[in-house]
């Protein structure tokens, strides 16, 4: 990840960066994400209503993903410094809990002076789509992203599930996920799987985006990454429905049924993970 | 989209002193929320939902009258469906009924709603209850 060419060791530096433009950026990113997501009715009802551990669980996972893009995207022409990286995921978590915050007082969704606890569980909820958007503001307004054109298979496959991450956070909370998944049915639920794959398989190999040609041709390409990409997109869905409730109390077959419904965005996600971080 | 190398050259020197405490907040934002979840799961958050309605007043409706009510969550879950009955009562026979039916209440919270009847609740002995509730 270090391989960009601009990473010379002697080179001027051009200004320190300022506080308020990555504050900024953050912002901007935090609102252009999640804004959606705070307008949505289930987004309000699951801060409240989602067991504790579970919230807890997808805080620690929302952070680490945050690091994870935070360091893909962040990082100076110093190189990989951690407390750098480290720094950026805080400014993006700070700036996503400060828009959650206004946003969900000024809609009058919250009242914090009334019901403290209740409104400080709905903007954590919201403040971690928000996190994830402000974590790659960086390259979504087009501040600059480092990211170099190759990364090691395992970044990929991270990546891929930041980008299936991505593309289904702000439908995966909402009731329309389980109303699809009933009247799919097991057949049509076959063809859905059927059609991910082909449309992550056009969006990975036909349409080659950089970084994610792999060589020794089509089939190399499908099972190492489409299929690997699929299984990842699948795995983040059945982990964000599980933790809104939605695999409370149903058999494991429904369960899957909601998993191959949401994984159509995150699979397309997953995909064009280099297009849409 | 994955941006230029030049670009990239106005992020140069690593990381303001303002960014570091910046970031910094955001560790004790994370440990301080994880703490509040901790207490809320393990503190606030004891056992099913505890379901309490009163009465916030009375009022004209166009067809009769109107019984505003609040439903009130003291307990750990959420309670969905929450079934809200009113009944009214005249020397000991019912008169009027009528029910409401609340989406869901979360823990520590309320929601407000009205009864509507047909006769005057305020002459006669009005009795609200919640009746019960689904869980998620």
């Amino acid at each position: 990840m270090a391989g960009t060419t601009d990473a010379g060791p002697g080179r001027p530096r051009v200004h320190e960066p300022d506080v308020g433009v990555s504050a900024g950026r953050a912002t901007g990113g935090a609102l252009l994400f999640a804004l959606p997501l705070f307008m949505t009715m289930e987004v309000w009802q699951l801060g409240l209503s989602i067991p504790r551990y579970r919230l807890a669980l997808l805080v620690a996972a929302t952070v680490v993903l945050v690091v994870f893009l935070s360091r893909l995207f962040g990082a100076g022409a110093t190189g990989l410094r951690r407390r750098d990286y480290l720094a950026d995921a805080g400014v993006a978590l700070v700036m996503a809990a400060l828009v959650a915050a206004v946003a969900m007082t000024v809609f009058g969704v919250v009242v914090p002076w009334t019901d403290w606890p209740g409104a400080l569980s709905v903007v954590a909820f919201a403040a971690l789509p928000a996190a994830v958007g402000a974590s790659f503001a960086r390259s979504q307004l087009g501040a600059g992203s480092r990211r170099s054109e190759t990364e090691a298979y395992g970044t990929e496959v991270l990546l891929m599930a930041a980008g299936a991450v991505v593309l289904a956070a702000n439908i995966a909370p909402t009731e329309e996920i389980v109303l699809l998944a009933a009247t799919a049915g097991p057949l049509l639920s076959a063809v859905v799987v059927v059609l991910s794959l082909l449309l992550m398989h056009g969006f990975v190999y036909r349409v080659g985006f950089k970084g994610q040609e792999v060589e020794g041709g089509p089939l190399r390409a499908f099972l190492l990454l489409t299929t690997v990409g699929y299984a990842v997109a699948l795995a983040v869905s059945a982990y964000l429905l599980w933790t809104f409730g939605r695999f409370d109390g149903v058999d494991a077959s429904v369960a899957l049924a909601r998993s191959v419904v949401l994984a159509v965005p995150a699979s397309l996600g997953a995909a064009a993970a280099r297009l849409v971080l | 989209m994955s941006g230029g190398a030049g670009e990239g050259e106005r992020r140069e020197g690593g990381t303001s002193p303002g960014e570091y405490v910046v970031g910094a907040l955001g560790l004790v934002l994370v440990l301080g929320l994880l703490a509040f979840l901790l207490w809320d799961g393990l503190v606030e958050r004891e056992g099913g939902p505890r379901l309490a309605v009163v009465v916030t007043g009375v009022s004209p409706a166009p067809t009769g009258f109107s019984v505003g009510y609040e439903v009130r969550n003291s307990g750990g879950e959420t309670a969905e469906q929450v079934e809200v009955s009113g009944e009214l009562t005249r020397e000991g026979s019912v008169v009027d009924e009528a029910t409401a039916t609340v989406d869901y209440v979360a823990p520590g919270s309320r929601r407000q709603g009205a009864l509507l009847f047909g006769e005057d609740p305020r002459d006669g002995e009005l009795r609200v209850a919640v009746d019960g509730y689904v869980l998620p």
